[in-house]
């Protein structure tokens, strides 16, 4: 059994979703799942367990919703790098941003708003990346000329919050920055 | 209670999906001989699991209308009764919402911002003795009690969600597992 990615991105059209959903479920079993429109645009991300080979899969996807661009792609398959001193040494690599993390880290909504058509993104996620943050979910939207991002981030428990927080401020003029504590409380 | 399917006390929790977290609980007789065992077993289980401020008995298996809570310590607690075990309770009251992000034992991996009731008046009976009892609360400890009674009504904090940004993937290992 395979475990492949699936993105599809297209026009969006009445039933489009349906779909989408109908021709993935032919395939295999949907796991986690996104779907949001961008500038109008469908734009869905699927996690597929699957006894099709990839390339079967999206061929046969690509047949069954030809309107819409299909990339599926292996998860199962180890991304390809190269090897590190540390590795052939055999020391447990550390993690990255899309590993489980250890207990140590407390979350934290970020919300940032300001003008659009600026690098604030990429220097938000430059920042969060220098203070060893790692996103878990992040939407930017545009309205006019308004830019918003809304990100879920996970800080090492020893991060100085308060200094990430002024050199945010101070590398993005003109932009209204939040953080809020965001770790669930369990009942 | 063994003859009783609704009644069938587990070690652990019951984890979702389970047909007990989407079935109302029955009204408890609040003197029966069972009780007592329930609520320990129940307070116990709240105790024994890391930053759980709360359990109710259809997550313990048992399909009765009765909770435990004891949001003492918490951040964001205001009014705190301490540790409470209420059988039948029923919110008569309530106003002030607010949203926050959830956890539950019974939801492993995922978390939801949640819009809650911040005051809230609640009547119910005490195990044992079934003495009547109302009390208020308010901030967290309300919000703890509303979760609580969602759940002997079958419904999980899921069911609340705001939207579908609201859900969250929890990959801590501390939290809400
Ligand atoms: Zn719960």
């Amino acid at each position: 059994m395979g475990l492949y990615a699936v993105t599809v991105i297209g026009r969006d059209s009445p039933g489009a979703v349906a779909e989408v959903t109908r021709a993935v479920a032919g395939g295999g079993a949907i796991g986690d799942s996104s779907m949001s429109l961008l500038d109008g645009y469908l734009t869905m991300t699927l996690v597929v367990s699957a006894g099709l080979s990839g390339d079967v899969l999206g061929e046969n996807l690509t047949r069954g919703i030809p309107g819409l661009a299909v990339a599926v792609t292996d998860l199962a398959r180890p991304p390809v790098t190269p090897p590190t001193v540390a590795a052939s040494e055999g020391a447990p690599a550390s993690p990255g941003s899309g590993e489980i993390m250890d207990a140590d880290r407390l979350g934290y909504a970020l919300t940032l708003h300001g003008p659009s058509g600026t690098d604030a993104l990429s220097v938000t996620t430059g920042l969060l990346a220098e203070a060893g943050c790692s996103v878990t979910s992040m939407t930017t939207r545009v309205a006019g000329n308004l830019f918003v991002l809304v990100a879920d981030v996970e800080l090492p428990a020893q991060a100085d919050v308060a200094s990430l927080m002024r050199a945010m401020a101070a590398a993005l003029d003109g932009f209204r920055i939040a953080f809020r504590p965001a770790d669930p409380a369990v009942m | 209670m063994e003859d009783d399917s609704r009644t069938c006390l587990i070690e652990g929790v019951v984890t979702a999906p389970h047909s007990l977290l989407v079935t109302p609980a029955a009204s408890v007789d609040p003197a029966d001989a069972v009780v007592p065992a329930v609520v320990r077993h129940l307070v116990g289980a709240m105790r024994s699991m890391p930053g759980c401020r709360g359990l109710t008995a259809p997550q313990l298996g048992v399909g009765w209308r009765l909770m435990c809570l004891d949001v003492s310590g918490h951040p964001s607690t205001r009014s705190c009764s301490g540790e409470l075990v209420i059988a039948n309770p029923e919110i008569v009251e309530a106003a002030d919402w607010d949203v926050a992000r959830e956890g539950c034992v019974s939801v492993p991996g995922l978390a939801a911002e949640v819009a809650r009731a911040t005051q809230i008046t609640v009547q119910g009976v005490r195990p044992g003795t079934g003495e009547p009892m109302t009390f208020h609360a308010d901030a967290f400890e309300a919000r703890c009690v509303q979760h609580q009674i969602d759940h002997l009504d079958g419904l999980l904090f899921l069911d609340r969600v705001a939207g579908t940004r609201a859900v969250h993937a929890v990959r801590k290992g501390g939290q809400a597992a």
